[in-house]
């Protein structure tokens, strides 16, 4: 598994219960990324987005779709099944 | 003594349709005739075995097995799933650390879990009402060492023995694997899907032989599947508790623009 123990991992494993963080983060990145200690190459790659970047800090594949769907509103809604909540609840 | 009286493994996802109409359909259909195949086995209790996707197991503290033993559950809610809450069956789930403790797993026990998408989308479809009591049982495939399928497939005879020699008489228990099949989660490969693999362990553990995939090394699961492709370890462990028992394929379909190919089974008792 392609990971190492890092502030960016801590950061965004934190995302899923923090939506005050997800906020913060989308809106004032480069404060986020200093009150958690991460390097400029971490904050780089988080800031970018891009998976190879990504990887190549270190940030757990997880981790990685915990920020993609957490910076990424549309991604978000492709990997949901809202449409198939609602005719569940019809039955 | 207890009674394994049907063992099922299905994917756990459902994405947007879009573009897929037609195979999210079957999808979805597939995932409702399971669901009904475990509603008219009238079960007193569900297993249910799934990966975690970091919502509560992250890499804060690495447990390579979980077991739930909470009177009740919300579902963490992600990817749109409802955030109802079901009963949880605690003295199932102590029954199984105990037992297992016994022959050689010394389990982690959880009391505080919000389960995600692996455990309360498929009891969506089996457990609507979130009356029958679950037994949640995670499979940690995110850290290393990755759990090794032999390993995972005696866990699963081990919770066979918890439930037929260490439950209540009459106690009928239904036991689902979740997860998989082939997907490539954000590493090297992301967006294959291979059919070959996923098609072969569903002909295998549908004809009795899930055993026979305990074979495989973990490496070699994930060069064929990925590293989401390791969750087919729960269907092992959902075959082990009926073991060498045959059965059918629910649905297949292999869908790239959802990043994986999803699936369902079912083995009668």
């Amino acid at each position: 598994m392609q990971y190492r123990s890092s502030n960016a991992n801590r950061l965004v494993q934190r995302l899923c219960r923090d939506p005050a963080l997800v906020v913060r983060l989308r809106s004032e990145p480069e404060s986020v990324f200093r009150d958690h200690g991460l390097s400029s190459d971490e904050a780089r790659a988080l800031a970018a987005g891009d998976p190879a970047a990504l990887a190549a800090i270190g940030l757990h594949p997880i981790l990685q779709v915990h920020l993609m769907m957490a910076m990424n509103p549309q991604m978000a809604d492709l990997i949901n099944m809202s449409a198939f909540t609602r005719r569940l609840e019809e039955r | 003594m207890g009674k394994v009286v049907g063992a099922f493994a299905t994917s756990h996802i459902l994405f947007s349709p879009q573009g897929v109409e037609e195979r999210a359909e079957r999808a979805f259909q597939g995932l409702r005739e399971i669901g009904a195949r475990v509603r008219a086995l009238a079960p007193d209790a569900i297993v249910v075995i799934s990966s975690e996707h970091m919502y509560n197991i992250n890499l804060s503290l690495q447990p390579p097995f979980t077991v739930g033993v909470a009177d009740a559950y919300t579902p963490f809610g992600e990817m749109g799933v409802p955030r109802r809450p079901f009963r949880g069956s605690r003295a199932l789930g102590e029954s199984l650390v105990e037992i297992a403790a016994e022959r050689g797993f010394d389990l982690a026990k959880v009391e505080e879990l919000d389960p995600d998408h692996g455990v309360a989308l498929p009891l969506m479809f089996a457990n609507p009402d979130g009356k029958t009591p679950v037994l949640p049982l995670i499979v940690n495939i995110n850290m290393t060492p990755l759990p090794r399928p032999g390993r995972c497939y005696a866990l699963g005879g081990v919770l066979r023995e918890t439930i037929e020699r260490h439950r209540p008489t009459d106690e009928r228990v239904v036991v689902m694997g979740t997860g998989g099949l082939s997907h490539w989660v954000n590493i090297p490969g992301m967006g294959r899907v291979n059919e070959t693999f996923d098609r072969m362990v569903i002909d295998k553990i549908v004809a009795g032989r899930a055993e026979e995939l305990t074979s495989l090394s973990p490496g070699e699961i994930v060069e064929q599947s990925g590293n989401g492709g390791m969750e087919i370890v729960t269907w092992l462990m959902a075959a082990a508790t009926l073991p060498g028992r045959t059965g059918e394929q629910i649905y297949y379909e292999p869908i790239p623009q959802w990043l994986t190919g999803v699936g369902g089974i079912a083995l009668a008792a």
